[in-house]
């Protein structure tokens, strides 16, 4: 299937990378590697655009092991 | 069409769960997009981000407007408030609940997205497809 330029690279390392040492942390992708993580978003974010610009910093958060949303309601 | 994927995690008793990720963006109040990878969850209402990301955001807490909603972990303190959002090419507003805790994963639900997107699990493939409804 088609993709075109719709994702980004970041997406398919996120896809593929194994992030289970960051359980629970927030880690940003820039260039294809993990290159800050921690707790806060906002700490992360600013630490990876620092080190890599802001065009190209992507977030995800590393849930933790037990996860699981069976649903939520308003 | 977008044709998202299913992330593979091991978990500490080397058993494999696949999750749905999608790539959106976020617009903050300074408006910049912030790209973030949330999970696509079908059982959710509402798109939720937890509280430092609401923060990156430039979201600001008004305690006159915390609500609790619920989930299958118990209750959740959460800010509604509306950004845009971005999926592909698509922007749009939507509404959005903000939690006031940490320990949520970010999830992209139903409201909104669902009425602009055809969503297909297509777990067997490990896809999930985006296709959006044609305007009336």
């Amino acid at each position: 299937m088609r993709q075109g330029k719709l994702l980004s690279t970041n997406y398919e390392f996120f896809i593929k990378a194994d992030t289970s040492r960051y359980k629970g942390e927030w880690i940003a992708i820039a260039r294809n590697k993990i290159v800050a993580h921690g707790q806060d978003a906002e700490d992360v974010y600013k630490k990876a655009v620092k080190k890599a610009g802001d065009k190209d910093v992507s977030l995800a958060k590393v849930p933790h092991e037990q996860m699981l949303i069976l649903k939520l309601f308003l | 069409m977008i044709v998202f994927k299913y992330k593979t995690e091991i978990t500490s008793k080397k058993q494999k769960i696949i999750r749905p990720v999608a790539e959106v963006y976020l617009k903050s109040l300074t408006d910049s997009w912030i790209k973030f990878y949330p999970y696509i969850d079908s059982g959710a209402d509402v798109t939720m981000i937890p509280l430092s990301l609401g923060k990156l955001l430039g979201f600001k807490i008004d305690e006159s407007k915390i609500q609790q909603i619920g989930g299958i972990r118990g209750n959740v303190p959460v800010i509604f408030t509306q950004t845009y959002l971005k999926i592909g090419k698509e922007e749009f507003l939507t509404s959005l609940a903000w939690a006031l805790i940490e320990d949520v994963p970010p999830l992209l639900g139903r409201t909104d997205v669902f009425d602009i997107f055809k969503v297909t699990f297509e777990q067997y493939k490990k896809v999930i497809i985006f296709e959006k409804y044609l305007e009336k």
